[in-house]
């Protein structure tokens, strides 16, 4: 039975849950794309019930299909005047917000008069829409706004009784004066917000926040006066308002940079909590938080808790990422044997990327802190064992980034080389081990044979940047180890010179070529100089 | 400011999609479902964008809650508070959150969008509050029966304990239920633990996170007194004092009257409709936490060349409390094939999850102050000698009733109505469950 059948059916007069029953069928129509501007008449004749939730219902059709023939809406407009004036201030909320919303600009001119009874209206609930909507009138009428004296009637209402009006009135504002920058607040204004404070909901303290970061105090005392009165917020159990009091005191604290720190160390315990509360997408957002205002400045504040950012078995894989990329920028000298065994532990999990990320961790740990360098290596080569492609590589292309200039070091990573050599398969780790083979190749014994026996199977790589490290490599080695390497190189050259099809690949070989050709000793010198 | 709210299923489906401000085309539900579809929907930050529309999303029991905005100056953090706010509220008002209720509630939750979220910007937000402006009633989606279960207690008397469903009605009565009014609590004291547990049995991490939350059916705003342990204390020693409960810190609703606090260990509360969380805390430290399991385990390579791993699991609780669901969750070598056990009771299972390279232990139901033992056997696929040192570590699921890990108690929970006092009916539950619980089972270098 089509839509318009059931709408037409007699019981839905009296019938007040099988008339609902049938809009919401509509609505669900409407939600899945269907065309259903024929029954529109139908719809709009609901706006007129005596049930609420019809009514409600109506609304939300009009709402939804507000881009449609007019003489259809002019069908509704006199249901929705009509309502404007009802006893009920639920009605007349409802009908003054439809009556916004409905984006043809003719038909919201018939608005305007409503409205400014609205803004004067005796019920608070009323008075919270007929504001928001002179924010909706302006998307859709510009000019009104200055015809109706809208602005200073908005800055007047900033005085209502009602907490959510005067929020309201702090939107609509900021939306209306966008382009000269949001609401003006002078100090005034500054203080009856501030003072107002106490009655709002924790959503108007965070608007009130992000509009006195547009106020400038007059005095260092009244930098510390509205300190004083915001400090409790930093402490609130909602993050948004943690987060915005926090923005305001950083631009109170502009020109006083000592309070920095001290601003900082207030801050940490909320952030601590809200890391340990349980909700994961509020974890991340905390970490981003923290990532791009506190780490920059002050790395170690977390220091002592730590363990707070350690990965917990249920999170979700981007929650693990994004702890693992900060732990390395938070670890402390104290902290790094901790740390390490976190996250040895994480760099043997079954999911790609968090072990990828871990032991790119542990890489940057050992960058950080110096004198930590052997116990990260001595970890890092023990994950060879595990014979695993992925972690060998994000391995290899770690310590291809590591500075190491101690034999005893290099000795150990050696041994774990000949390991990979069965496992590694992707781009990235190929090229780190060529790389380490090329760099540190005078102390590993078998190198040039590995290097000869991946030059045989050059067909089967595929990748620029392999070859070019393999190259690169080869040419390295024969600088230090000319007899072993020769045959090798002089195979690989003439194989890539000839028969390779990618250019770089074979421009590189030709100007190796062409420089050997020339003047061996000073091409050795060259590939060896650092 | 909020462009648009969607409620999404798992599978793809659009449930509810409101819009505040128009801004955004119509295809921006499309746009989410692309990029969450398929198994990389874990690795999607819960703030992406797709060309110039800013997605930001929570997910609960398999419904996505996405918000859509467009322009830079709208802070994320705000955005998520406010996408988790309205999962509450929902909850609130409809009970239960899945892809079923919601479809059955689609009306109710179309009303409550309208009325909290104003053009995009928060409104009201508190369910009692809101209550006054939604009229539709929710719709229950029937679940099995909701008879008051007997549960045999000490001395052969009979408990009555409410199942769990009981307390997962709405909080928010529709106009019929506010006629028959019963007075009922329900006071949830739910911790969970983060236990890190070396090869050699010593506690490298404990700590516990814990809350009480409190849903009130009780009619009008009546003064509620609930009395807590009075060997609380609040401190950050490292010791444990004797037979004290102890914790770091803790935090309360900012509407509960302290006033009796700092003496007794009472708490002012004036319980409006809906869910509250009267308290959070947290115990931080290794020597203050009695942990309700302990694993021993050896490992050893058997006469074929396999490995064999011998586990017992104890519950160090009094005979009064239980675990139920209890799941140890084992990473075992790459090159495992197959596993064999052997259990010491029954009520026990055990299956090998190749993709994820563990095996899972399943016991049904763990009685306080005793063990499961088993016996696995892993057969390695190759013939390849399988490596101990991949074996492990072991993380521990469960749901443990009756128990806290901090001690922490309700002595005693009263009505203050006017003159008279009364004692309503009181359900008050404990729960511990495991945020990270995690026993090492090779010794690391």
């Amino acid at each position: 039975m089509s839509l318009s059948h059931i709408l037409a059916k007699p019981e839905l007069q009296t019938d007040v849950f099988a008339c609902r029953q049938a809009i919401t069928q509509v609505l669900v129509a409407v939600s899945k794309g269907e065309d259903t501007s024929l029954l529109t008449p139908q719809m709009v004749k609901h706006l007129a019930s005596n049930d609420l939730v019809i009514k409600k219902l109506a609304c939300l059709y009009l709402e939804k299909c507000a881009n449609q023939k007019n003489e259809d809406l002019l069908l509704a407009l006199n249901t929705l005047l009509k309502d404007c004036a009802d006893p009920n201030p639920t009605i007349r909320g409802l009908a003054l917000k439809t009556l916004c919303s409905l984006r043809d600009a003719e038909l919201m001119q018939y608005s305007l008069k409503p409205l400014k009874l609205a803004l004067q209206d005796q019920s608070a609930y009323v008075r919270r829409i007929a504001v928001m909507s002179c924010a909706r009138i302006y998307k859709s009428l510009p000019l009104v706004i200055d015809d109706l004296g809208l602005v200073d009637l908005l800055y007047g209402m900033l005085r209502d009784s009602d907490p959510i009006v005067v929020v309201n009135c702090l939107h609509a504002l900021n939306e209306i004066l966008h382009s000269e920058g949001g609401v003006v607040v002078n100090r005034k204004i500054a203080y009856h917000l501030l003072n107002k404070l106490e009655e709002l909901t924790e959503w108007g303290v965070a608007t009130v926040m992000d509009v006195l970061t547009n106020y400038k105090p007059k005095s260092e005392n009244e930098v510390f006066e509205i300190m004083n009165i915001l400090d409790k917020f930093l402490g609130h159990s909602n993050s948004a308002v943690v987060e915005a009091t926090f923005k305001v005191f950083l631009h109170l604290s502009k020109d006083l940079p000592h309070i920095k720190t001290e601003i900082f160390k207030r801050i940490k315990p909320s952030l601590v909590s809200f890391l340990n509360a349980g909700n994961p997408e509020v974890c991340f957002m905390i970490l981003t938080f923290i990532d791009e205002n506190i780490l920059p400045e002050s790395g170690d504040l977390f220091a002592d808790d730590i363990k707070s950012f350690f990965c917990k078995q249920k999170e979700p894989v981007y929650l693990k990422v994004k702890k693992l990329k900060i732990i390395p920028m938070i670890a402390s000298e104290d902290k790094v044997k901790n740390a390490l065994d976190e996250l040895m532990m994480l760099s043997k999990d079954h999911s790609i990327e968090v072990a990828q990320n871990a032991i790119f961790a542990i890489g940057k740990i050992a960058v950080k802190h110096n004198c930590h360098l052997g116990t990260c290596i001595s970890r890092l080569v023990s994950l060879f064992h595990l014979n695993v492609d992925y972690i060998s590589s994000s391995v290899l292309q770690v310590l291809k980034s590591l500075d190491i200039d101690q034999l005893g070091e290099l000795e150990k990573i050696f041994h774990g080389l000949e390991q990979c050599a069965e496992v590694i398969q992707d781009p990235e780790g190929l090229c780190a081990m060529f790389w380490l083979l090329g760099e540190y190749g005078e102390h590993i014994d078998d190198a040039p044979y590995m290097l000869e026996d991946y030059s045989e199977k050059l067909g089967e790589l595929c990748d620029t940047g392999v070859k070019l490290h393999l190259l690169s490599a080869c040419v390295k080695l024969f600088a230090k180890r000319p007899a072993e390497c020769q045959d090798t190189l002089g195979k690989l050259l003439e194989f890539l010179m000839i028969e390779e099809k990618d250019c770089d690949v074979q421009e590189r070989a030709r100007f190796y070529f062409h420089l050997l050709q020339k003047d061996v000793e000073y091409t050795k010198r060259l590939v060896l100089s650092r | 400011m909020l462009s648009e709210c969607i409620l999404v299923s798992s599978k793809g489906e659009v449930l509810v999609d409101k819009q505040f401000r128009q801004d955004v085309c119509k295809s921006s539900s499309g746009g989410f479902i692309a990029k969450v579809k398929g198994d990389s929907a874990a690795r999607i930050p819960p703030h992406f964008m797709e060309g110039d529309i800013h997605y930001y999303y929570i997910k609960r029991s398999g419904v996505y809650f996405v918000a859509t905005t467009k322009g830079t100056e709208v802070s994320s953090i705000l955005v998520i508070e406010i996408l988790s706010r309205v999962y509450h509220l929902c909850k609130d008002f409809c009970g239960v959150i899945n892809t079923d209720t919601i479809k059955a509630n689609m009306v109710l939750i179309y009303e409550l969008l309208g009325e909290v979220l104003d053009f995009g910007y928060a409104q009201l937000m508190s369910a009692s509050k809101l209550k006054p402006y939604v009229q539709s009633e929710p719709v229950l989606v029937k679940s099995e029966g909701t008879q008051d279960v007997m549960v045999p207690g000490l001395f052969g008397l009979e408990r009555r304990v409410a199942p769990s469903h009981a307390a997962d009605k709405p909080v928010i009565r529709s106009r019929q239920d506010q006629e028959k009014r019963n007075n009922e609590i329900f006071v949830d004291i739910v911790e969970r633990v983060t236990a890190v547990v070396d090869a050699d049995g010593s506690l490298s991490r404990a700590e516990v996170s814990g809350q009480v939350n409190m849903k009130s059916f009780l009619a009008g705003a009546p003064v509620i007194k609930m009395g807590l342990s009075e060997d609380l204390t609040i401190t950050k020693g490292k010791q444990k004092g004797y037979n004290k409960v102890q914790m770091d810190d803790c935090s309360f609703h900012p509407s509960i009257d302290l006033k009796e606090f700092d003496n007794n260990r009472v708490l002012g509360i004036k319980p409006t409709e809906g869910e509250l969380v009267v308290m959070t805390y947290h115990i931080g430290g290794e020597n203050l936490i009695n942990l309700p399991f302990r694993l021993t385990h050896r490992i050893e390579f058997s006469s074929t060349r396999n490995l064999e791993l011998h586990l017992k699991l104890r519950c160090e609780l009094a005979p009064s409390a239980h675990a139920v669901n209890v799941g140890l969750k084992i990473h075992v070598p790459r090159e495992t094939g197959r596993i064999t056990q052997q259990f010491s009771c029954p009520g026990q299972s055990a299956i090998l999850k190749q993709e994820e390279k563990c095996m899972l232990w399943q016991i049904k139901r763990i009685e306080g102050g005793s063990e499961a033992a088993s016996r696995f056997m892993l057969i390695s696929q190759d013939k390849k000698l399988l490596n101990s040192e991949e074996v492990g570590p072991a993380t521990l699921d469960f749901e443990l009733s009756n128990h806290v890990c901090s001690g922490l108690k309700v002595r005693f929970l009263r009505v203050f109505e006017r003159e008279h006092s009364y004692l309503p009916q009181r359900w008050i539950r404990y729960i511990t469950v495991p945020d990270n619980y995690l026993f090492k089972l090779a010794t690391t270098e």
